[in-house]
């Protein structure tokens, strides 16, 4: 074969001769310089390109995984108008079938694949080391056992048919029991295979074709590496593989007589289209190519072909009637009787669904969590769709929010969805990207509303594996802390003025919530450096209506794709932990991204007096360093964190050490007043107000317990009448040698210095 | 890294260098014999050679000098090119520093040596009596009165010494190394009266192993020996469980291609040297499949030529013996490759899956890191 088909390639020329100069240029450069690797043998001109036969040392190991040779004999095709790759084919008769081979007309050499680029791109900068370079690192790969991947390009030499196949891939699985159609899609000339289900309410317009898909077992796979001509030649190469392919089509045929009009009349109108699924094995990794193969004949004719049917007149008053019928108790004849029908290789596309789509995104699993998404606005929008994009989750979607003209500036929908509930339009909008039946669904109401949808969002809720809370709401956000579902707690919300991003993620088994790591993060936002300009800068202020509440800020797009980026990888990796985290992106003004990140501390939590207050891991340590340092004397300053007036919550997150002009001594503590204003002031500012001033506290010596002692109690009178202006109670805490006791008014509770326990008492 | 090992066309002369997966080289014999006042002179430029290894490992000093045998094609240049650490030392000089220098027990006991072998046998014993930087192939016994006549404290030394059927101390499979080397010759063979005769005691014979991933490969580097000592050492490993220290991937022939390394006849016309069985095990049984086979040496004379005629190697009926052995070997010779119009440096590398030549596609910026361009 080889023989032959170099003879009808054209006659051996010297290197002169040769029409394509690339041939000309590589000849002299393995002549120069490439003796080491190659000698060129032979040189021919054909009517369309030019070949160079050489004998290549491919510096195979000892063990390669495919039979290689030392030296193999190959012929680079050169085309003589530079119009494409040079192919690279191997010369030997017997060369091993392995990946990266095209798929070739049967009298042509078999090509290895050594570029994936398209050619235009890849002449840029090609060059004969280049080739000779990409050719052994083939033969290396090959060697290795290391060209794994199914897909198998078709070679230019090969005339194809230039239709693209679209496929889901439920139709691969379950094709012996579904029928199936395949009808003209794009500009007419691709093709997309559906199922009963998947027909659109005004039926199938045009021609439909008849898909039959055919899957090779996988033990008895060999790469295919030329493509057959004729529906003969696929029968005897799935004859060889233990497959009968005229009786596949018989029952085909037979089959699709029962089946709903758009299908039967296929048989008739269209043509036949057999999907080939092919299982590669290569060590570890499993692939399936799957190729299609479009025939000259519709299913009907091939069965006539094959004796199963015969052709019956049609009928103008009967226009449901086939022109062909099924021949009773006839059985197919053999496989020669196939060779009329001629066959042209298609590419075939399975859907993007979300396997592909995880695929796609690098991941390997294919995760189809339920996923409550609260607040369909800028963030919710943005993190939907990249997370949907990489196969994530199916969404309940809930916001009674209806998209306004403005939010068209930061939302993955546009101006046509204005008017529509957010919920819905972002909704519809993930469905449209994959080819699923379940992406996601909508509740168009407020999450906490006591109406209509209450029990919708509680159902929901209870059922969900993640809840995300995109509302930017802290109203919406601590309702959906103290909601009783189980499932864990994400929350993810832009900085005002859109050049921070925030995640928070409770821990798996939620024993630190939203509430805790809402406080945790607004006390980095007061203390660390980088996040001086959290909150402290003024957005621009923008009335989009003529009501006074109806402001927006201006935040450009841009920053919202970025940081919603961030925020969605930040919440697929935080909930890949069982640990709660709190994670900040910034964005410097040079467009480099910062990060700061901590992991997610347990507080301390007592109810007194019907409040419950948490006191943070971080303030119990430095409440007992700074009684350690100022040790015998007495010591102290003031206190800060969040309320939740409405839910009777403090959240205790900063000791601030005593003032300079504080009086210490080992029997009592005045605190002073130096500073205490600039102190509380910053605070507020960088927290937008968030963190504020909630009370006292001093140090006891040793062998003095923590209870007010009645200079204390003076103390908690002042701070009721104080604090009390706000509707909050005035905090005292005293810390001691072994606890830290929490007061206010006549309540207290203490807790213990060892982490173990808390306890509450009534005074 | 992966180790690669690496030979050089010198006409009939060896050099063959290690470059081991921790970058350490060992070159086993040195023969810069290539005369720089020819043009014509096919053979390489060994000098520049090793410092070009030495740049490509990142290494200023070779680890291992190991002179198989004194004679001139195995050390012609040593004193050139290496640093010698009992001659001064001049500013300015730019010779390469050996770590250890290996040589058999000849080179200390062997007299009326001249030119680079007197210069090996000079820096072997100052190293002895330095107590460091060499290690001598030998019986250790068999040097006691040598060593005590010259006043060297047999005791304090006798570490250095290596005794066949031994590995080399200092290179483990385990190690960053990933290489060991088995020593088959100089070796002693016990009397039945209890006395040793010491055996082949001027070449050292070793298989190293080089290990990537979870494949052992194979080097024999077979020196200068002849049928009959390599007889002995096939026999000797046989009887001490140790025939898979004769297996090999790749070896180096040993003298050259010369028949007398397979049997006594040369064999006339066509034919092929006939191997004595023990050789004929060890060339074919202990191969593995796919192996390589380097004759260090010229070209393999074409029929009917002088050189044919001639009694020195390669002999081509020794040559046709290996090609013809089959099980897809590849014979390579080092002024033949990749022509014999313009041979080259070519090497091997001990990858996961055995032996695989080390290739590439020359280009431009390779060619330019090799040499300085130069204007006038």
């Amino acid at each position: 074969m080889i023989d032959a088909w170099l003879d009808r390639f054209g006659t051996k020329v010297a290197v002169e001769a040769l029409r394509a100069a690339e041939a000309q240029t590589f000849v002299r450069y393995m002549e120069r310089y490439g003796g080491a690797v190659g000698i060129v043998r032979d040189m021919r001109d054909g009517e369309r390109s030019s070949l160079v036969v050489l004998d290549l040392h491919t510096g195979r190991p000892q063990d390669s995984a495919v039979g290689i040779k030392a030296v193999e004999r190959i012929g680079v095709e050169f085309s003589h108008d530079a119009a494409g790759m040079p192919m690279v084919r191997s010369l030997r008769a017997d060369f091993p079938v392995t990946g990266h081979q095209h798929l070739s007309l049967p009298d042509r050499p078999p090509a290895i694949c050594i570029d994936e680029r398209p050619w235009n791109e890849a002449r840029l900068t090609w060059g004969p080391p280049e080739l000779l370079g990409r050719v052994l690192n083939w033969f290396r790969r090959a060697a290795a056992g290391e060209l794994h991947d199914a897909a198998q390009p078709v070679d230019p030499n090969l005339i194809t048919s230039g239709v693209r196949a679209l496929v889901p891939r439920r139709l691969l699985d379950q094709s012996a029991s579904e029928p199936l159609i395949a009808v003209r899609k794009g500009d007419g000339s691709d093709l997309e295979i559906m199922g009963v289900e998947d027909i659109p309410e005004g039926g199938v317009m045009g021609a439909a074709y008849s898909p039959l898909v055919v899957s090779v077992p996988p033990e008895a796979m060999t790469r295919m590496r030329f493509a057959p001509c004729t529906l003969a030649e696929l029968a005897s190469y799935l004859a060889d593989r233990g497959i009968d392919l005229p009786a596949l089509l018989a029952v085909a045929f037979i089959g699709a007589l029962d089946t709903p009009p758009p299908f039967r009349k296929a048989l008739d109108d269209g043509r036949l289209l057999v999907v080939l699924q092919m299982p590669v094995t290569s060590g570890a990794s499993a692939n399936t190519q799957t190729i299609a193969f479009l025939a000259s004949h519709s299913l009907g004719q091939v069965a006539i072909n094959l004796g199963v049917a015969h052709p019956c007149d049609s009928d103008v008053n009967e226009p449901e009637r086939l022109n062909v019928a099924r021949a009773i108790g006839a059985t197919p004849g053999d496989a020669s009787m196939l060779s009329e029908t001629a066959l042209l290789p298609c590419d075939v596309h399975v859907t993007m669904d979300r396997i592909a789509a995880a695929r796609y995104a690098g991941t390997d699993t294919n995760d189809a969590r339920r996923a409550v998404l609260i607040g369909a606005g800028a963030i919710g929008s943005h993190l939907a769709t990249c997370l949907a994009r990489e196969g994530r989750y199916r969404w309940t979607i809930i916001d009674p929010d209806v998209f306004l003209p403005h939010n068209a500036a930061r939302h993955v929908a546009g101006h046509g969805a204005t008017f529509h509930r957010k919920a819905d339009v972002l909704a519809t909008y993930l469905t449209d990207i994959l080819d699923e039946h379940d992406v996601a669904t909508t509740i168009p109401h407020d999450v906490s509303t006591a109406d209509m949808g209450r029990d919708a969002i509680d159902a929901a809720l209870h059922g969900a594996d993640l809840v995300i809370d995109a509302t930017a709401s802290l109203a919406a956000a601590r309702f959906l802390n103290d909601h009783p579902s189980s499932a864990r707690r994400v929350s993810a919300f832009f900085n005002p003025v859109g050049t921070a991003v925030v995640v928070l993620a409770e821990t798996e088994n939620r024993d630190v919530t939203l509430r805790d790591l809402e406080a945790q993060f607004l006390q980095d936002a007061a203390v660390v450096p980088a996040m001086e300009d959290h909150y402290s800068i003024e957005p621009e202020r923008i009335a989009y209506s003529g009501s006074c509440g109806a402001i927006t800020s201006a935040i450009p797009q841009s920053h919202v794709m970025v940081l919603s980026g961030l925020a969605a990888t930040g919440i697929v990796r935080a909930v890949e932990r069982s640990s709660g985290s709190i994670r900040v992106w910034f964005m410097t003004s040079n467009g480099a991204i910062g990060c700061h990140e901590r992991d997610a501390s347990t507080p301390d939590t007592v109810n007194i007096g019907g409040w419950t207050v948490s006191l943070d891991a971080g303030v119990r340590t430095s409440l007992t360093a700074m009684r350690d340092r100022a040790l015998p004397e007495e010591t102290g300053g003031v206190l800060t964190g969040t309320v939740d007036i409405p839910a009777r919550r403090l959240h205790i997150l900063h000791a601030a050490p005593a003032p300079i002009d504080s009086e210490q001594s080992p029997n009592g503590f005045v605190r002073g007043t130096a500073g205490v204003g600039a102190h509380l002031d910053r605070i507020r500012d960088r927290t937008m107000g968030q963190v504020r001033y909630l009370g006292e506290w001093h140090s006891h010596p040793d062998g003095i317990d923590t209870r007010p002692s009645p200079v204390d109690l003076e103390q908690l009178d002042w701070l009721s009448a104080t604090l009390g202006m706000e509707a909050l109670p005035g905090l005292m805490a005293i810390v001691g040698e072994d606890a830290v006791t929490v007061a206010f008014g006549p309540h207290r509770a203490s807790i213990p210095l060892e982490p173990e326990a808390c306890h509450g008492e009534a005074a | 890294m992966t180790a690669t090992i690496t030979f050089h066309p010198l006409g009939n002369a060896d050099c063959t260098i290690f470059d081991l997966a921790d970058h350490r080289l060992v070159v086993f014999d040195f023969a810069d014999v290539r005369n720089s006042e020819d043009e014509d002179d096919q053979r390489c430029d060994l000098d520049a050679e090793l410092k070009s290894a030495l740049r490509r490992a990142g290494q200023d000093s070779v680890a291992v000098l190991c002179v198989t045998h004194l004679d001139d094609d195995h050390c012609h240049g040593i004193g050139d090119t290496f640093r010698l650490d009992h001659r001064t030392t001049f500013p300015g000089e730019s010779r390469v520093s050996i770590g250890e220098l290996w040589v058999p027990a000849a080179a200390i006991l062997e007299t009326n040596l001249t030119g680079d072998a007197a210069l090996v046998q000079r820096e072997a014993m100052h190293r002895l009596r330095q107590g460091h930087g060499v290690r001598v192939f030998s019986r250790p016994e068999r040097l006691r009165p040598h060593l005590m006549a010259r006043a060297i404290n047999f005791d304090a030394v006798a570490h250095l010494f290596v005794d066949a059927g031994t590995c080399v101390p200092g290179f483990e499979l385990a190690g960053p190394e990933r290489c060991e080397f088995f020593i088959h010759s100089p070796f002693a063979s016990k009397q039945e009266d209890g006395t040793y005769i010491d055996r082949n005691e001027n070449s050292i014979v070793l298989q190293a192993v080089l290990r990537e991933g979870t494949r052992d490969s194979r080097v024999l580097l077979a020196s200068d020996v002849t049928h009959e000592a390599l007889a002995d050492i096939v026999r000797t490993s046989e009887y001490y469980g140790n025939a898979h220290r004769l297996e090999w991937d790749l070896i180096k022939l040993p003298h050259h291609c010369s028949y007398l390394s397979i049997g006594p006849e040369r064999g006339t016309g066509d034919a092929a040297t006939v191997p004595i069985p023990e050789t004929k095990r060890l060339f074919e049984d202990y191969r593995a499949d796919n192996a390589v086979i380097v004759s260090t040496s010229w070209s393999i004379p074409k029929a009917g030529t002088a050189a044919d005629r001639d009694k020195q190697p390669p002999h081509r009926q020794a040559a046709n013996y290996h090609r013809r052995l089959g099980r897809d070997a590849a014979f390579r010779v080092t002024m033949e490759q990749p022509s014999t119009a313009q041979p080259k440096p070519f090497g091997y590398k001990a990858t996961a899956a055995g032996i695989a030549a080390v290739l590439a596609a020359p280009n431009a910026a390779a060619q330019t890191a090799r040499s300085n361009p130069r204007a006038g």
